[in-house]
């Protein structure tokens, strides 16, 4: 049987079948990352204007 | 004096980071639109084209504003690694300028503090201002280390979700930052690159595909060669094997529509499965085949071989000879590299039958015993009988004709 199936190339049926026969094209691309929650400008500036505070400190300006 | 334009960036990069720490959180909310195409240029090689359709949100434009005349779009994010053949391009197909990767890296350096002070008011500047710039200057080989290094913040500030997915980001990869003249408008801008294909299958080939989740709506197409159908094609989770989107079956230029819903996460990838045209080769090759075992097969069982190799030697010969010209015939060259390959058992079946033919004819030609006829006749007939067979099945099941 395993014979008859390799001659006429019946195909596996699951998922994990078809992935072992072949890679995936990784894409130059990556996915995005997994933020927890959406960031409004505002928070993004308050943020920034915190951080900014901190690194001038730290660097005694 | 004015500013030259590095120190332009240097000033505004912060200003830029605050918008990108908005517009990357919510990619779906401002991204209408995301169309992929991707092109096998050979078994070896495709060529994806991406474009984004997009309206930056008014709140933001101000934000990411480099100069009078100029604003920074973050389009993509793209792994550290060498690009071949990029190209970005306009709605009137003019050349947009990119952000350089150390140009890009000042505004994904503020992006990481914002991202930390979102997460802890905590941090002190003496251990994270290194660990930044090591996430920056990092490379895809770093990553483990990096992420060490970040789990061991962690431990001493509490948990940190944002920075720690930005700093995961960034350590493998850089951002796709346009320079564009014009924000106030919705845009559409395209960009392509190749991709070496790896160890795909012979007919079986799975792509990468981040972007599905980074627009409202997201469509992709693949450019099958000539004489190539694509038998399937789907839009797969790799890690559950959840099946998000079908297409068309036997389509020469199969599509993809999915939509993810919001705060999905998902590995995709676009499963594609191709098969040769049934009437450019298989058919041909089949009656081909079919000829050649009749040939053989019929004088086996019914015909007197050894007086045959007296009589009829000579006719017989250049008959079966004849087959192998039928043959070249249906084994072309000059096609698609992808074509090549996946035609290649089946050109094997064909070689086999053409061969079975020839033995037999150079059996008759110079008049072997009559042992050695009926063997290589038998074996032949059966060779071509069994490529025949072969080929007729494989056309039946083949794709035949054009549908989208």
């Amino acid at each position: 049987m395993s014979f008859l199936d390799r001659l006429f190339r019946r195909e596996p049926e699951s998922f994990e079948d078809l992935r072992k026969r072949a890679s995936v094209v990784r894409s130059a691309e990556l996915g995005s990352p997994p933020f927890p929650r959406p960031v409004s400008g505002k928070e993004a500036r308050a943020a920034l204007e915190r951080s900014r505070a901190r690194r001038a400190a730290a660097n005694g300006t | 004096m004015l500013p030259w334009p590095g120190e332009v960036l240097e000033e505004r990069a912060g200003e830029i980071a605050v918008a990108f720490a908005a517009l990357l959180t919510r990619q779906a909310a401002w991204r209408h639109r995301r169309v992929e195409t991707i092109s096998v240029l050979s078994h070896e090689l495709v060529r994806r084209h991406v474009s984004v359709d997009f309206t930056v949100p008014l709140e933001h434009r101000e934000e990411i504003r480099l100069s009078d005349t100029e604003w920074i779009v973050p389009l993509a994010f793209l792994a550290k690694r060498l690009l071949v053949h990029f190209d970005l391009r306009a709605e009137d197909e003019t050349s947009v300028p990119l952000l350089r990767s150390d140009e890009a890296q000042q505004i994904a350096r503020e992006l990481l503090y914002v991202m930390l002070d979102l997460d802890t008011e905590q941090a002190v500047e003496e251990d994270v201002g290194p660990l930044i710039e090591w996430i920056l200057a990092a490379t895809a080989k770093d990553g483990p280390d990096v992420a060490a290094a970040v789990d061991e913040l962690q431990e001493r500030l509490g948990p940190l979700p944002g920075f720690a997915a930005a700093a995961e980001w960034l350590t493998g990869g850089f951002l796709l930052c346009a320079v564009l003249t014009d924000v106030s408008r919705r845009r559409v801008l395209k960009f392509a690159y190749d991709e070496p294909l790896g160890m795909p299958g012979r007919s079986l080939h799975f792509y990468d595909a981040p972007g599905c989740t980074e627009a409202a709506s997201y469509h992709a197409e693949v450019e099958v060669p000539d004489e190539l159908r694509a038998r399937s094609i789907e839009l797969v989770d790799d890690p559950s094997g959840a099946v998000l989107a079908t297409g068309a079956r036997d389509a020469d230029r199969p599509a993809i529509h999915y939509s993810a819903p919001a705060g999905t996460r998902l590995q995709p990838i676009l499963t594609v499965r191709y098969g040769a045209e049934r009437a450019r080769f298989l058919i041909p090759a089949a009656v081909v085949a079919w000829v050649i075992a009749l040939v053989l097969a019929l004088p086996y069982l019914f015909a007197d071989l050894p007086a045959l190799a007296t009589s009829g030697g000579p006719a017989i010969t250049i008959l079966l000879s004849s087959s192998a010209v039928f043959s070249g015939l249906v084994l072309r060259s000059g096609e698609h590299p992808l074509v090549r390959l996946m035609l290649a058992r089946y050109r094997l079946w064909l070689v086999v039958a053409t061969i079975a033919a020839v033995v037999a004819g150079a059996a008759l030609a110079f008049r072997a015993s009559e042992g050695t006829l009926l063997l290589t006749w038998g074996i032949g007939a059966v060779a071509a009988v069994l490529s025949a067979g072969i080929l007729t099945i494989e056309a039946a099941r083949a794709p035949a004709a054009a549908k989208r």
